[in-house]
């Protein structure tokens, strides 16, 4: 036997052997695991609290998803629903994406044709954790792609399966689009990879495919019709391009436009939007270009110098002229969110609506770092080793990553578009850093079979960098781990809190009230509240609301702000001229709860000030601040949104040491007390106060005739708001691209 | 001779004569949500006969509101047709079999026990939040019965008296007394009113429901429905919840804040829901109830529940088959509590719904009660056929009707196994597929690389 036989029958050969093996199974086995971590980490809100489908906007999700599943999808398709925007109305099925809908009505008939009768909110409540496993899966592909290393792959599954800001927006019950368009997202990069590495025009199908999907299910579908011509470009100025790319973008462009045509919201913005143009500009050049270097072949060389300069120079003319001529003629527009990324500063010069929105604000450092973690640290690592030997994939990876963080630095929101990226850049960073650590600790093991190398990292510092490193991903997962379980877990319409003893009490102040209003008022009645509570409403509540977090017609909500911004005269005239029969406000004051309306009131002087101008915001400062107290100016007193609040809140004490009417929130006693409401009265008011519901009285009897509010009667409404350019066509596009903004939490 | 067997066909109530009601005396109360009136009769057999049997009649103003009557000493009730009394009297009859006969010239005390429910009649119809319910009590003041009665006197007790109509009455504090009166003739009837405090919510199921799926895998799972609405005044004015608080228990009486249900001991699994999901207000304890283990459940409906307003939830619990499913061989043998578990409630109509596992026949069903019976299949996890369901219908229901139910159906012990080897073979048919097409080459040109 000889010697080299006998270190091959030694131990540490054996387990290196077996190892070797076995690999693909442990791979396999790895990533099945991280795709289960994936779903299990977000159904901690289902454990905390209960199977509920949470916040804002997934209300309504759910909503279209139960007439989905209960009259079908053409009915979806032609369904305009009268209960919200009241008297106007939605056409639902014009304006949503109805990719989430679609894909949980799916579920729903599949398992229901395999008689396994499951209840439709189980299948909205549990559809984003599922998807998410989705997208662990797809982040494995993706980074495989980039790398061609499976270890990479299965660390940035698990970054990616875990990363809080994916979290936040797929936590069980969180149904919104988010929650399936990640997924989409990432599996079209991968599909799109895929195509690059290969040219297989199959596979650019299937990325045609994913991007359909993504179409249909989310509004940030523009980024990847945006990033991938912007890589395609890239590639062509670097002198990269080569065929497998012009067939990856070919295949990719045509049969994605086409798709993304026949989802009825984006229709024809396909073509003319401008969220679009950088698609199709790139589709000309790219064919030009190889147009040219076919007509190269025949032609002489010093025909080809005067035939670039002619054509280049008529390429640029045509294409600035084109942009030009179609900005003008009002044929491409900007919409508001797009500025708003270009110039952050412009929805609050502008758009007050996307402004007062929380989610469109600029990220601060504190939520880039709770929302990514060391992610952000390591993606730099990975974002290097795509430099140092860059290949067209890993070109893709890092424009990604850079203009991810560009966009999630503009936008609290897009944080989430960038999450997958940074943890596909840290799990390439981390495992090349796992891999020159472990190469130079193996080749001390087993010096037989790693071929000697002139330099190698010395093996204790391996083993130390192994240590730090494993340590740094083990605080990622206890992280992700506590965002899943406390900070991400709570569906905001129940809210917790824990008395002295540690007892954890559910305080249900939403669902108390918006089941009364289901039980108690007549099935026609009109609700008036904040936008922010529409979804809910509708949902909870069924009855109809007069505006929703579907914001398409500003008007209608600068009226309700009006209304709630004027005195009560005026604001019963309105009430009563808009059918309005409640009135809910949310308020805080007693629980210190301080997402209250109160809080949001500027906006909604704002807002309903951009549009009547006789609503100004320096009239509700009282001495230069916003304020409830005795220095509260006599407009903000006598705001109908003050008086419904504050009525009858000076008759209660709210904490200790402090008078009656002590506002917890604003931290002051209220300024104006014991007064009556002559047009309102309080019909219901939940536990801890927080939603507080009105009903308008009947006018009384000759009221109408003796009273008549001056300044009602003032103000005119500007033209270009006026009620009758709602339906036309123009106005349409505009209200459209406005479409589909979140809460103001 | 035809006429006299047409008059006996016609008339199965048959009086004897010298039979009578010597004495009674009634007590009624006003006190709780629904009207519970004892009376002690005292009945007097001067007749040669002996009797057996007993009569009840009841007026057709109220038979819709009797959720309950009863006679201690007896254990047979049923309801009989009678022409005479139908349409002369306007009433329906129920016969009650004595335990032991009354001999002639003996007598006999029975207690007659009347449940009622709707018969208090707000007034004011509307109330605010603070002020107390004041109800209108409508009755006869003389018992209405067959028989002639020698004595009566009758007492109403209340939480507090406004006024009455029969000035003849004597009040002691919260206690009215009427009568003593002697001979009164059968059927008589005089109408006299009591209005009344009575601050109990007069909250009444206008829908109850309960499912019961039966799985032989070692579970019952039993969901409860329930539509409540208060029918006592409406709510006046404003709702004011600075007045209506959590630390003032005294005010807004008249609303309902708390319902209980006890569960069988072994229930597991207990939840307490509505249409938008959990309602976080409940406790459940096990502990003794009447010297029966049972599991307290303390339901608050999501906001109280004040006159006019209305509400549902439902009440979801499992049990082990263990202890209600009995098997011998083929055959098991199922038992069941009819009613609803609310406590205190009477139900306008009440629907029962029992799955039996797919593939259960031969099924008879023991009713105690007269229910409404229909049968159909449905279709739950993982069925082909569907599960044998009866469906058991019925007006005015009350824990009074919670009778035990018995199912007895046939059930071969290879159905058990139907559905996990469905589900065994679909996984293997598709891995097997995964399997087939994973080896198989549809590349039919081999490219250069």
């Amino acid at each position: 036997m000889s010697s080299e036989e006998e270190t091959q029958q030694s131990l540490p050969y054996k387990v290196h052997k077996s190892t070797l093996k076995w690999a693909p199974v442990f791979n396999m086995t790895i990533l099945l695991s991280i795709a289960i971590i994936s779903c299990l980490i977000r159904v901690f809100s289902v454990i905390r609290y209960e199977s509920i489908i949470h916040e804002f906007d997934p209300w309504f999700n759910y909503r279209t998803t139960q007439y989905l599943v209960k009259e079908g999808p053409y009915a979806l398709w032609n369904w305009y629903d009268s209960e919200s925007w009241y008297p106007l109305g939605r056409s639902v099925g014009g304006t949503v994406y109805p990719g989430l809908m679609m894909t949980s009505g799916m579920i729903y008939w599949v398992l229901h044709k395999l008689s396994i009768p499951i209840d439709i909110r189980n299948v909205c409540v549990f559809l984003a954790p599922i998807f998410s496993a989705f997208t662990s899966l797809a982040a494995y592909g993706m980074t495989k792609e980039i790398t061609k290393r499976s270890e990479a792959g299965l660390l940035s599954a698990l970054f990616v399966a875990i990363v809080p800001s994916y979290m936040s927006r797929s936590v069980a019950g969180s149904y919104d689009n988010e929650g399936v368009s990640i997924f989409a997202l990432v599996f079209t990069f991968y599909t799109f990879l895929k195509t690059v590495n290969t040219g297989s025009i199959l596979w650019g199908v299937y990325t045609a495919l994913a991007f359909f999907y993504m179409v249909a299910s989310w509004g940030g579908y523009a980024f990847i019709i945006n990033i991938i011509p912007i890589f395609v470009l890239f590639l062509l100025i670097t002198g990269r391009s080569n065929s497998r790319i012009q067939v990856a973008y070919n295949v990719f462009y045509i049969l994605g436009t086409l798709l993304a045509m026949q989802i009825p919201f984006v229709g024809f913005q396909a073509l003319h939007s401008s969220e679009h143009m950088a698609s199709h500009a790139v589709f000309i050049l790219i064919n030009f270009l190889n147009f040219f270097s076919w007509i190269r072949n025949f032609v002489s060389k010093k025909a080809i110098i005067t035939l670039t300069k002619f054509l280049i120079v008529f390429l640029v003319f045509s294409i600035l002229v084109g942009v030009v001529i179609l900005t003008l003629a009002g044929k491409t527009q900007w919409s508001g969110r797009s500025l708003t990324l270009l110039d952050p500063t412009y929805a609050k010069k502008y758009i007050p609506i996307i402004a007062s929105v929380s989610e469109h604000q600029a990220t601060t450092w504190s939520s880039f770092f709770f929302d990514l973690h060391y992610l952000i640290l390591f993606s730099p690592v990975g974002l290097y080793y795509c430099y140092n030997k860059p290949t067209e994939t890993k070109i893709f990876g890092a424009l990604y990553t850079v203009l991810g963080v560009y966009f999630a630095s503009v936008m609290v929101r897009l944080l989430l578009v960038l999450a997958p990226a940074v943890s596909i850049m840290a799990g390439i960073g981390i495992s090349w850093a796992f891999r020159k650590f472990a190469k130079s600790v193996r080749s001390f093991i087993l010096p037989k079979i790693e071929k000697p190398k002139k330099y190698r990292i010395p093996p204790e510092i391996s083993i130390i960098g192994l240590v730090i490193l494993g340590y740094y991903c083990s605080i990622y997962v206890l992280h992700a781990n506590f965002a899943g379980s406390e900070a991400y877990a709570s569906p905001s319409i129940i809210l917790s809190s824990r008395d002295r003893q540690g007892n954890r009490n559910i305080i249900d102040d939403y669902r108390e009230a918006y089941y009364w209003l289901r039980m108690n008022t007549r099935p026609d009645d009109k609700i008036m509240s904040w936008w922010d509570y529409g979804y809910q409403i509708t949902g909870m509540s069924n009855r109809t609301v007069l505006v929703d977090n579907n914001t398409w017609n500003n008007t209608h909500i600068a009226t309700v702000g009006m209304a709630m911004a004027s005195s009560e005269e005026d604001a019963f005239e309105i009430c009563e001229k808009l059918d309005v029969d409640y009135v809910l406000v949310i308020f805080g004051g007693i629980l210190n709860y301080s997402g209250d309306d109160i809080n949001k009131f500027l906006w909604m002087v704002r807002i309903g000030g951009g549009v009547y101008p006789h609503i100004k915001e320096e009239d509700y400062y009282g001495k230069g601040t916003y304020r409830v107290d005795q220095y509260a100016t006599e407009t903000m007193t006598n705001s109908l949104m003050y008086r419904l609040s504050y009525y009858r809140f000076d008759e209660v004490q709210t904490a200790y040491g402090q008078p009656k009417g002590y506002d917890t929130v604003r931290q002051a006693v209220i300024g104006v007390k014991g007064y009556k409401l002559r047009h309102f009265e309080e019909a219901f008011t939940s536990e801890n106060w927080i939603v507080r519901i009105f009903k308008r009285k009947q006018r009384e009897n000759r009221d109408g005739v003796a009273f008549t509010s001056k300044s009602t009667s003032q103000f005119t409404i500007p033209k270009e708001f006026s009620p009758v350019t709602k339906f036309s066509k123009k106005a349409n596009t505009k209200q459209r691209s406005t479409l589909n903004f979140q809460n103001n939490e | 001779m035809l006429l006299f067997i047409f008059i006996a066909l016609a008339s199965s109530l048959r009086i004897q004569k010298n039979f009578f009601i010597s004495n009674i005396e009634r007590t009624v109360q006003l006190t709780d949500r629904y009207v519970y009136i004892k009376s002690k009769i005292n009945f007097q057999n001067d007749g040669v006969i002996p009797i057996e049997k007993i009569y009840y009649t009841i007026h057709s103003a109220l038979s819709d509101k009797l959720y309950h009557v009863n006679i201690e000493e007896s254990n047979a009730k049923k309801v009989i047709e009678d022409m005479d009394v139908k349409y002369k009297q306007n009433a329906t009859v129920y016969e009650f079999t004595l335990q032991k006969s009354i001999e002639p010239s003996a007598n006999l005390e029975v207690e007659l026990n009347e449940y009622y429910y709707k018969r208090f009649k707000p007034m004011p119809k509307e109330i605010g939040v603070e002020d107390e319910q004041l109800v209108q009590f409508m009755d006869s003041v003389y018992f209405f019965t067959p028989y002639f009665v020698q004595n009566q006197i009758t007492y109403y007790e209340t939480q507090k008296i406004i006024s009455y109509t029969l000035k003849s009455a004597t009040q002691r504090n919260q206690l009215l007394e009427f009568g003593p009166y002697q001979d009164i003739k059968a059927y008589s009837t005089q109408i006299h009113t009591i209005h009344l405090e009575n601050n109990t919510p007069m909250t009444v199921f206008t829908k109850a429901s309960k499912i019961v799926e039966v799985s032989h895998w070692g579970n019952i799972l039993i969901e409860e429905n329930y539509s409540i609405e208060n029918q006592g005044a409406k709510l006046k004015g404003e709702f004011g919840r600075v007045n209506f608080n959590k630390y003032n228990p005294n005010i807004g009486k008249h609303s309902l804040k708390q319902l209980s249900a006890s569960l069988p001991y072994d229930s597991w699994g207990v939840y307490y829901r509505d249409e938008i999901g959990n309602i976080s207000t409940s406790n459940a304890a096990k502990g003794k109830l009447n010297g029966e283990n049972q599991a307290l459940i303390q339901l608050r409906p999501r906001f109280a529940i004040f006159g006019g307003w209305r509400s549902n939830f439902t009440l979801g619990y499992n049990l082990p088959t263990k202890k209600y499913l009995e098997q011998d061989g083929n055959n098991f043998r199922l038992t069941l509590n009819f009613s609803f578990s609310v406590k205190e409630m009477v139900s306008d109509s009440y629907n029962f719904q029992i799955s039996l596992p797919e593939g259960a026949y031969d099924i008879k069903v023991d009713l105690p009660l007269q229910v409404e019976r229909n049968d159909t299949l449905l279709f739950s996890y993982f069925d082909t056929v569907g599960r044998p369901t009866i469906i058991l219908d019925k007006t005015t229901t009350s824990q009074f009707d919670n009778k035990q139910i018995i199912i007895t159906y046939k059930f071969s012990g290879i159905s058990i196994l139907r559905e996990p080897l469905m589900i065994f073979g679909t996984f293997l048919f598709a891995f097997l597929l995964i399997i087939y097409l994973r080896r198989l080459d549809l590349q039919t040109l081999k490219l250069k690389e």
